[in-house]
């Protein structure tokens, strides 16, 4: 039965989302396509310039400085936070007694918030006056400089990330080990299968789709990062935390405001990301469900 | 034997659980003793572990820098934002949820596809005519902005929640006279409470947590706490105490849900997964 849609009920949130999202997007395509630098009194004028500033935004080493940055750091962060996660969601789901507490040790982070994660770890991470380096120093390790090597810089943020998000992937695999059949397990264990045989047969091939979207979620959602970079280390040292959306924020409101330019890199940069999710999407919908 | 052999297993393996929670809570814990100590306490190495707490540290954070208005404003914005989120995205569940159409899947990807996408690709433009409409640094402008967000993942959510219900039940009401809306309100609305729970609190603690929409759209007229926050940070002689003091207040909102709705807050999290 083909019933007609309450047009009511679809029509206030589609208005919304076509004023706020569908038509700034759409400005901000049209805007790309000018001149328009605000930083040179061209704020209420902009002249048309064709496809001039993708070619710019090509052409500057900044801009792909900023997505190997961004690629780095969620390559990092994000295969960190899966083997600790699927690590620890095997132990909690082991341990189901203690799990209360321990679970909601590891899953409080995604409580705070990313400038509040910076705010901590900017004081404990302090090369002079952090108490990380001091307790390094008490056991006889040099402690590196975190934030000011530019080496080591893009790891010290993964290493944030993954303080503050492995609490989604282990919430996303304890749902999926939940989901295994108990008979499975049984049956295995009767055919004598333990330890790592029993994880390596059952538990990851019955994980794999929950590890494939907890691998979506966080990739896509590492690619956007923006406050850890912009609260702890401003995209220094040398631009070696300069991640997409931070380059391209100081690029347009955030400081240079070079308009056009700095929308025609958010849109390659949106459809960076959304390539990434669309190649992970096809990959989930192969993968046996 | 075999029993000995599983306890001494079972104690490394609570023990390694205990050491991890310990490395996952220490920060945290450690921002919240920073946050009673003196500026020289705080920055002493060793550190120091007897002191006489400084609560005057909380009172100092909240009178400065415009965190207490911030504060207020964010419960404001975060409480209207949520409202207009849900009032929006139920009945836009229900018609995903119910209804087929070709059209109908298009638009559902293609509001997914919005909560996938780089915020500062929505901000620049919003920045600009925000500006031009006045719509900049005020309540309203930040209310909005949040929806691009909120509004595609609470109506995935209610969708996934509303597909549970058997149709027979709204079926019945409708034949008993009901109109579509009565079916949402007194039908569909009270089964899936669990599901419009989840979506509150998470968009509300989203709301709280967000830096780059307030930091693109707003200013000193409309304060938010992430961008109190980040200003503590930003002073060149700053306060570690009273940093750290405001960094804690702000997280209150999210501790008391993680207290009292930590069930709802870990379903809204793992739909995803399970429904796929």
């Amino acid at each position: 039965m083909k019933r007609r849609i309450p047009i009511l009920f679809l029509l206030p949130a589609a208005a919304v989302l076509f004023l706020i999202a569908a038509y700034p997007v759409g400005f901000g395509l049209w805007a790309g396509l000018h001149q328009w630098n605000w930083a040179l009194g061209q704020a209420e004028s902009w002249s048309f310039i064709g496809l001039d500033n993708y070619a710019q935004v090509f052409a500057n080493k900044a801009f792909w400085n900023s997505i190997k940055v961004t690629i780095t750091f969620t390559a990092i962060a994000v295969t960190l936070q899966l083997i600790l996660g699927l690590g620890i969601a095997i132990l909690l789901h082991n341990n189901m007694r203690a799990s209360w507490f321990f679970r909601s040790a590891v899953v409080f982070p995604l409580m705070v918030s990313d400038i509040v994660a910076a705010v901590i770890f900017s004081t404990i991470l302090d090369p002079n006056l952090g108490i990380l380096n001091y307790a390094l120093s008490v056991v006889g390790l040099p402690g590196p400089n975190w934030i000011g090597n530019p080496n080591l810089v893009i790891i010290t943020l993964s290493l944030v990330d993954t303080w503050w998000q492995t609490g989604n992937i282990i919430l996303i695999l304890l749902a999926g080990m939940t989901s295994i059949p108990q008979d499975r397990i049984d049956m295995a264990s009767i055919d004598g299968a333990s330890g790592w045989r029993m994880f390596f047969h059952i538990t990851l091939p019955a994980l794999k789709p929950f590890i494939l979207v907890a691998l979506v979620f966080r990739t896509i959602d590492a690619l956007r990062v923006f406050a850890l970079a912009w609260a702890i280390t401003k995209g220094g040292p040398l631009r070696a935390t300069e991640v997409s959306q931070l380059y391209i924020f100081k690029q347009g409101i955030g400081g240079a405001y070079n308009m056009g330019y700095a929308s025609a890199a958010a849109t390659v940069f949106a459809i960076f990301v959304g390539l990434v999710a669309g190649i992970y999407l096809l990959a989930m919908r192969r993968a046996p469900a | 034997m075999r029993i000995k052999r599983r306890t001494l297993g079972q104690i490394a393996s609570f023990t390694t659980l205990a050491l991890i929670s310990a490395v996952f809570l220490a920060p945290v814990i450690w921002i919240a003793l920073t946050a009673l100590k003196t500026q020289r306490e705080a920055l002493a190495l060793p550190p120091v572990w007897s002191f006489t707490p400084q609560w005057h540290n909380f009172i100092e954070a909240w009178q400065s820098n415009d965190f207490a208005k911030s504060f207020l404003i964010t419960t404001s914005v975060s409480i209207f934002s949520v409202a207009l989120t849900l009032a929006l995205s139920i009945p836009l569940g229900y018609v995903l949820a119910r209804y087929r159409r070709g059209w109908l899947s298009a638009f559902e990807v293609a509001i997914m596809v919005v909560r996938m996408l780089p915020e500062i690709l929505f901000m620049l433009p919003l920045y600009v005519i925000y500006q031009k409409t006045a719509l900049f640094d005020t309540q309203i402008g930040i209310i909005l902005a949040f929806q691009i967000f909120n509004i595609p993942y609470c109506a995935w959510l209610t969708r996934q929640f509303i597909s549970e219900v058997p149709p027979e039940l709204d079926e019945a009401a409708l034949l008993d006279g009901a109109s579509l809306w009565q079916v949402l309100w007194f039908v569909i609305v009270p089964t899936i409470r669990p599901g419009i729970v989840a979506a509150a609190v998470l968009s509300f603690i989203a709301v709280w947590t967000n830096l780059l929409l307030p930091l693109a759209l707003t200013y000193s007229e409309t304060p938010m706490v992430a961008t109190t926050i980040a200003n503590f940070k930003g002073y060149g002689s700053f306060n570690w105490p009273v940093m750290a003091a405001a960094a804690i207040i702000s997280l209150l909102p999210q501790f008391i849900f993680f207290l009292f709705a930590q069930k709802y807050i870990v379903k809204g999290l793992t739909l995803g997964a399970v429904k796929g």
